[in-house]
């Protein structure tokens, strides 16, 4: 039992050392999991729905932007975009170009 | 006004048995409450009372208030006494009423 | 110092298995926490396999009574006969590969004190976090008349395998010119649109083989899923053979003889040739004899975590939960999965417990070339229930292009190969 408590406080001590990078990954994967139903797991994806793995990040975010705001005509994403801020579209666009 | 009723009374019952007897009839059941666009309450217009009569002689009867939901279903049960004709009659306040009837065989 | 014997010790962990040589294997294997799923279907698959992805330093044992998953999603075109039931069945290799411990047996009982699972075949798991994904239950008899030796007779296939080829025999063996019912439950049920997609690929397959023959819903509703979009299709697509009877014209089924292949509604008898009963359902009998669907039927959840509000520990997604906004669908489940085995993986490591957003599109078929969804993004309401989040809802256009529709149902197909990998690839 104490060691059971010993090593989880070195897993939060571990986490917290990585810093900002990490902790930003994680907040955008409890958002950008949700795509994955559709766009396959880390943005790889099958068929004809476009895979997002290793797009270009600026261009994705203006692009979920455009289809938020009807700029651009598809056939889920323009409902699907509306739910998101602006900066929770960078840190997803950011999440699946990181994807390789 | 015309309204579309449907029934349901078994075509046979033995004497004695309770039989289920159901009616529904397509109304809107304004309750009084609802606005128009342009602002003015629609109407109350329902169905007021419910009756219904096995030979002529009346064996249920219901009060509806504004408040029952469109298209009102009434289930109830009766007993089955002599062969003859089931009755159910719908009354609306504009004045005008439905009625509706079915033979049953009774053994 | 105690910080400075922590950073040593990371330095030692850093090195790798250095760890494990430091303590005695049973108390490392002891500090990994351990989350047992029951069921491995939409919901139970997938937080398997996210709390995987998401931590891999947790145990995980998913307890599935079947071998072979059938999907219900695409599982109405193998009922119109255009596609093989094959093509919907996955198996749990790749489940196991990924780390996930899958034992093949049904849970019978749990002790939420001791966090003990019993399964039928005499094993006992333990916890630190249960997650339940089980499905829903038929309520048999909640038509008269409608229980399990009846639906070998009129099968409802609601749940995919032996009774959705039960369904398409039916269907081939019916003479031109047979009735065909589809009876649908009043909500809650699984898959919404479900059944109306069902009308209408049996429609397609009638139109092209069957063609004097013809087709009647009876709904126990009013209204139902994407209603403007099926009729529409209906009339372009099938005129003349699907026909759909409201509760208010007498379509809500009250009970069925399925020996003398009897249908009853409120003012009608029909005598189909081939009559497809969908009962009421409830959540699956595991969560109910735990008394967490709080005698309700559906189970209330944590919209954060997916954690029951009656037993802390245990969690549930998919069918067997009351989802607000959500409706009863595998997309659901699968996006309610990932929110809850990340919620499992904060609580267990002690991180806070993230703010999500859910996803929810159900694609419908009313032909293989014409498709159409609705769609929408969820949050965490105020109420603690899930809520819409405004202007994500909606469907796709009426009056599209057939070109339009043909591009959904390739991108339904493309939806479903990718989850159907999320989960068993
Ligand atoms: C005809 C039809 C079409 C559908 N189409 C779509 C669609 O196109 N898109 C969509 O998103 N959804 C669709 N759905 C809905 C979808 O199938 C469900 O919403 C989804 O399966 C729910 O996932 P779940 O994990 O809650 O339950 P399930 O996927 O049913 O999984 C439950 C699993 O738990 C197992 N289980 C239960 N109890 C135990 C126990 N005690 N021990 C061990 N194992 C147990 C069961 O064997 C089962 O494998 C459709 C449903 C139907 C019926
Ligand atoms: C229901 C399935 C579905 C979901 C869920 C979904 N998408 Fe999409 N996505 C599509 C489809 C289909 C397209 C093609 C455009 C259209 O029809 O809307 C698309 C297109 C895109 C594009 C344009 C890609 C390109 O190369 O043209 C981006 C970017 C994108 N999606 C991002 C996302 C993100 C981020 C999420 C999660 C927040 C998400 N999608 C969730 C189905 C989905």
């Amino acid at each position: 039992m104490r060691a059971a408590a010993f090593i989880l406080s070195t897993a939060v001590f571990l986490s917290a050392g990585i810093g900002g990078a990490a902790a930003q990954e994680r907040d955008a994967a409890i958002l950008a999991n949700a795509c994955m139903s559709c766009h396959g797991v880390d943005g790889k994806s099958q068929g004809v729905i476009p895979a997002l793995a290793g797009q270009d990040a600026r261009e994705m975010a203006q692009l979920m932007k455009d289809y938020a705001s009807g700029a651009v005509k598809g056939t889920a994403m323009n409902f699907i975009a509306k739910g998101y801020t602006l900066d929770q579209i960078d840190a997803i666009a950011a999440f699946f170009s990181a994807r390789k | 006004m015309a309204a579309a009723t449907r029934i349901r009374v078994p075509a046979t019952a033995r004497r004695g048995e309770i039989m289920e007897l159901r009616a529904i009839i397509m109304h809107p059941m304004e309750n009084g409450f609802r606005m128009e666009t342009n602002g003015e309450y629609v109407p109350v217009h329902i169905i007021h009372t419910f009756v219904c009569r096995y030979n002529g002689a009346e064996v249920f009867r219901a009060r509806l208030e504004p408040g029952i939901a469109a298209n009102p279903y009434l289930a109830f049960t009766t007993r089955a006494t002599e062969s003859g004709t089931i009755e159910f009659i719908w009354l609306d306040d504009d004045g005008t009423f439905e009625v509706a009837a079915a033979t049953v065989e009774v053994t | 110092m105690t910080s400075l014997t922590r950073r040593n010790f990371v330095v030692a962990a850093a090195a790798g298995a250095t760890l494990a040589a430091l303590r005695p294997a049973r108390v490392f294997a002891q500090a990994r926490p351990r989350v047992v799923v029951i069921g491995g279907g939409f919901g139970g698959a997938s937080v398997a396999r996210w709390l995987r992805r998401t931590d891999d330093g947790i145990d995980v044992t998913l307890v599935e009574r079947n071998a072979r998953f059938v999907t219900c999603p695409f599982s109405n075109l193998v009922v119109g006969g255009q596609r093989s039931i094959e093509s919907i069945s996955f198996g749990y290799d790749a489940v196991r590969r990924a780390g996930v411990d899958v034992v093949q047996d049904t849970a019978t009982a749990i002790d939420p004190v001791a966090r003990r699972v019993t399964l039928q075949g005499g094993r006992v798991l333990t916890y630190d976090r249960l997650v339940l994904a089980p499905g829903i239950q038929l309520v048999w008899n909640g038509i008269e008349g409608y229980d399990e030796a009846a639906s070998d007779i009129m099968p409802h296939a609601w749940q995919a395998g032996p009774q959705t080829l039960l369904l398409r025999r039916k269907l081939e063996a019916m003479d031109d010119g047979g009735l065909v019912v589809v009876a649908v439950p009043d909500n809650p049920y699984r898959c919404p649109p479900g059944p109306y997609e069902r009308a209408s690929l049996i429609a397609g397959y009638l139109k092209a083989n069957k063609p004097k023959s013809k087709l009647i819903v009876l709904d126990a509703k009013e209204t139902f899923s994407k209603q403007p979009l099926f009729q529409e299709a209906w009339k372009n697509l099938y005129p003349g053979i699907v026909e759909w009877r409201p509760k208010s014209q007498s379509g809500r089924v009250v009970s069925v003889k399925a020996r003398e292949g009897v249908v009853s509604t409120e003012f009608d008898d029909l005598k189909p040739a081939v009559a497809n009963i969908i009962p009421p359902q409830r959540a699956g009998q595991i969560a109910i004899a735990l008394g967490l669907d709080e005698g309700k039927g559906f189970c209330t959840v944590d919209p954060r975590t997916f954690e029951s509000k009656v037993a802390p520990g245990i969690h549930l997604v998919g069918d067997a939960i009351v989802p607000g906004a959500m409706p009863k669908s595998g997309f659901a489940a699968n996006s309610q999965a990932k929110v809850c085995a990340r919620a499992i993986v904060s609580l267990l490591r002690s991180r806070p417990v993230e703010e999500p957003i859910l996803l929810n599109t159900c694609y419908s078929y009313a032909a293989t070339d014409h498709g159409f969804a609705i769609f929408g993004a969820f949050r965490p309401g105020d109420t603690g229930l899930i809520v819409d989040i405004p202007g994500t809802v909606g469907t796709s256009p009426l009056g599209a292009s057939a070109q339009d529709r043909a591009l959904e149902a390739r991108y339904a197909e493309s939806w479903y190969s990718n989850i159907t990998a999320d989960m068993f690839a």
